[in-house]
């Protein structure tokens, strides 16, 4: 008991001031790092446009440009736990797999800034939930080996996909007085 | 007496759950139960320990090793410095970007004008 005691309390000693640390300075450091490199690749993208390297009739880039920019709307609060909390329904997940087609379909700088952004979008859910990175980071890189695994992360991919770009936004409900 | 409607407390234990679901799937995602958790067993201990015993614990953590505050606290000051330069070198890196960006644009924009107007200068 005495010696469970003295181990808390020194875990706590040592690991309050990293954990203050870590969610007071660090990642809203991070998060504004990983906001300009998105900024970065929503500017690449349009000056492609703008530099006629992209026709202005692709289809994949006004989605990817939204994509973008619902990212930066959400990076601060998105998580590991929204894709598992959230329930979609077959129409937004229909419309996120034509979408992602679309995408992957498009021309290869589209795909690269487009893989670049889900890639933020990742960082950032993963430096807003440490909880899940420590506990699942063993599991995720066993998995990776098995394509059934593989299909599941890209099933996830699509729910992350939909619930950013496509899921319409909850209406709050009318105050009664 | 009210009855109370058997719909409205079944809704409100849906509510409840649905909160309580959420919670924790919160505090796995932030890491938080890990600390609840030490809080708990910290406190339990403390609780069924003697005073004597308690003291000692507690003697052993801020005097004898009392010194690993300092060490954490310096760590941490680094780090933070380490951090908050990071963030100055970056934010920088993001001024001159934007500026190149806009440079960018600019000859994008000014440069098809430019070359128009030199063709419609040729064919005339």
């Amino acid at each position: 008991m005495k010696t469970t005691l003295f181990l808390c309390l020194m875990f706590l000693l040592v690991g309050l001031p990293i954990y203050f640390l870590y969610w007071n300075l660090f990642r809203p450091v991070l998060l504004k790092r990983l906001k300009y490199r998105m900024y970065q690749v929503r500017d690449d993208l349009r000056l492609l446009l703008v530099g006629g390297e992209i026709s202005t009739k692709e289809k994949a880039y006004p989605l990817v440009e939204q994509f973008c920019n619902k990212a930066v709307a959400k990076m601060d609060f998105v998580d590991l736990a929204v894709v598992f909390e959230v329930k979609l329904d077959r129409q937004s997940v229909l419309e996120a797999e034509r979408d992602l087609e679309i995408i992957f379909d498009a021309s290869p700088e589209i795909r690269h800034h487009f893989i670049h952004a889900i890639l933020l979008v990742a960082g950032a859910a993963a430096a807003n939930s440490p909880g899940v990175l420590i506990l699942l980071i063993p599991f995720v890189f066993a998995a990776l080996w098995f394509n059934k695994a593989k299909a599941r992360f890209y099933g996830l991919m699509k729910k992350a996909f939909a619930i950013l770009l496509i899921k319409p936004e909850p209406v709050p409900e009318p105050v009664k007085c | 007496m009210i009855d109370p409607d058997p719909r409205a407390i079944v809704r409100a234990w849906n509510r409840l759950i649905l909160a309580g679901e959420k919670v924790a799937l919160k505090s796995l995602a932030t890491g938080n139960f890990a600390w609840f958790g030490i809080f708990a067993i910290a406190a339990v201990c403390a609780y069924r320990l003697s005073p004597s015993d308690l003291k000692e614990v507690m003697l052993k953590v801020l005097v004898t090793y009392g010194w690993t505050g300092y060490v954490v606290a310096a760590v941490t000051i680094f780090v933070s410095i380490k951090i908050l330069k990071w963030r100055e070198n970056f934010y920088h890196q993001e001024i001159a970007r934007i500026a190149e960006v806009r440079n960018a644009v600019v000859q994008n924009k000014l440069e098809l004008p430019l070359q128009s107007s030199v063709q419609t200068i040729v064919r005339k």
